[in-house]
């Protein structure tokens, strides 16, 4: 019986980490690919943080923690970006939203308006120590387009985010 | 020890947190910094605040190398001093030996030139300080560089400078090295020329001349230039000696104005001799018969004029 239940638990590991590598993938390419197509005057959301929000809320701490490292990582390597910059980002998103895990409690949190505060806290630190990483110092207007970014940034990727887990709380997907 | 795997369990999730975040600050430190000029300012200024603020103890191999430069400098200079001492102390010796008078300081008044002007072929400055500030003929014009002129008018505001680049102007002038004595005057044809210096008396090309004390008008010890050549030619009793000035006369903007004069009444005669000279030098008028009395008065003016030249 014991047997039984550790090679349910390997195989429901291995389908889940199956399952969010191409959720990571598909996301990665959409980032990359069509998120220019939605962008205004240059602000675009970001659907990554959006899934290290949802893996971290559904998974746990440390497996968030894990997760976002290692999407970071790929994202950085797929965009030609300094590697270790989103890995970076993406980590302590994982650790803000880990503090409000709680186990089995995902949909609860969903269906809650504490939600929303999650995501726009994460993704607002998110884009806080992104945009102060990436700033180009070179810029005339430097906190005009700092502010720019990270607020417009914000805004719009706490919309998608909204709108995904609204959708989901419908059972739309 | 297995206290401490405890404790490390317990947190596992912050050491996951703190472990990542050191690997990616890490490959972002490997990387190419420069795409990202925020995270270069924040490490900058991070490592600047680190070093200000928590390293204590300071590199002691370079405060020793410093120390060591310093003290060698410090020696230099000490070593300055006392040559600069000892100069003066024998300066005033020699000077009390003898018996000179200590070198005077003038008082001078700065000025700038506000033009240039060209009266029968002679070249003035006007300057901008006059009578009120308590400028008066014949002082001494000089700027950082040595001897300008000297003032020929001077009205209430401004003043006017006749240059030494004048024919008429004459310098009594000393070649410093020497002592040998000589006039500066302009030759009219872009040459300040040292004049009656005979042939055997030493003056060497690179010799510095300045005014002399023998002067009436100018200040001594005042640098003129340079001896820029030296030509004897066959026949000639004096030297022909070109002098390189000091000043640049093409670009004369501050001047200082020495408040040094020499006794009014030695003024007064140079005066009263220019004028002489002027109405002497004037040309008979067409008009004008020869009369025997005018002629006993030329004769008495000329006599007087000898006398004053004896004075």
């Amino acid at each position: 019986m014991k047997d039984l239940g550790v090679t349910a638990t390997k195989k429901n590991f291995l389908s889940k980490f199956i399952y969010y590598s191409i959720a990571t993938l598909l996301i990665c390419v959409l980032q990359l690919s069509f998120s220019f197509l939605i962008s205004i005057k240059g602000v675009t959301p970001d659907f990554i943080v959006l899934l290290v929000i949802w893996i971290t809320l559904y998974e746990g701490k440390l497996v968030g923690l894990s997760s976002a490292f290692l999407v970071g990582l790929l994202y950085d390597y797929l965009s030609m970006n300094v590697l270790g910059v989103n890995a970076l980002t993406k980590t302590i998103v994982a650790y803000i939203v880990g503090f409000f895990y709680k186990e089995n409690e995902f949909w609860n949190i969903l269906k809650s308006n504490k939600i929303f505060l999650i995501s726009f806290l994460s993704i607002f630190i998110h884009h806080i120590i992104y945009y102060l990483i990436m700033i180009n110092l070179t810029e005339t207007n430097l906190w005009s387009m700092y502010f720019k970014y990270l607020i417009g940034g914000t805004i719009y990727t706490f919309i998608f985010t909204f709108l995904t887990f609204f959708t989901r709380i419908r059972k739309f997907w | 020890m297995q206290k401490f795997v405890y404790f490390i369990l317990k947190f596992k999730e912050h050491f996951v947190f703190l472990g990542f975040l050191f690997i990616s600050l890490s490959l972002i430190l490997l990387g190419d910094i420069n795409k990202i000029g925020g995270f270069r300012t924040l490490v900058v200024a991070s490592i600047g605040w680190f070093q200000k603020n928590f390293f204590l103890i300071p590199n002691i191999s370079a405060l020793k190398s410093e120390n060591s430069a310093l003290r060698e400098l410090n020696l230099n200079l000490y070593q300055k001093v006392m040559n600069a001492r000892i100069a003066e102390i024998e300066n005033q010796t020699l000077r009390n030996l003898l018996g000179l008078k200590q070198r005077l300081e003038y008082p001078v008044e700065v000025a700038s030139v506000i033009g240039t002007l060209s009266i029968d072929l002679r070249n003035f400055a006007i300057i901008d300080k006059g009578k009120k500030n308590g400028l008066k003929k014949f002082m001494t014009v000089r700027n950082d560089a040595g001897l300008v002129g000297s003032i020929a008018l001077c009205g209430d505001n401004y003043s006017l400078v006749e240059l030494i680049t004048n024919a008429n102007v004459k310098v009594p002038a000393i070649d410093l090295r020497s002592g040998v004595l000589g006039v500066v005057n302009w030759d009219g044809s872009n040459r300040l020329l040292l004049r009656d210096v005979v042939k055997f008396l030493d003056i060497k090309v690179g010799d510095t001349i300045v005014t002399s004390k023998h002067s009436l008008k100018f200040v001594p010890n005042i640098p003129i230039g340079i001896v820029a050549s030296k030509k004897e030619e066959e026949g000639e009793l004096f030297s022909v000696i070109e002098i390189k000035p000091f000043v640049n006369f093409s670009i004369i903007e501050e001047v200082f104005v020495i408040k040094s004069v020499n006794d009014e009444e030695i003024i007064k005669l140079i005066t009263e001799y220019e004028e002489r000279l002027k109405e002497l030098n004037k040309p008979p008028e067409k008009s004008q018969k020869l009369q025997p009395q005018l002629l006993m008065r030329e004769k008495k003016k000329q006599d007087s004029l000898k006398n004053i030249e004896k004075k």
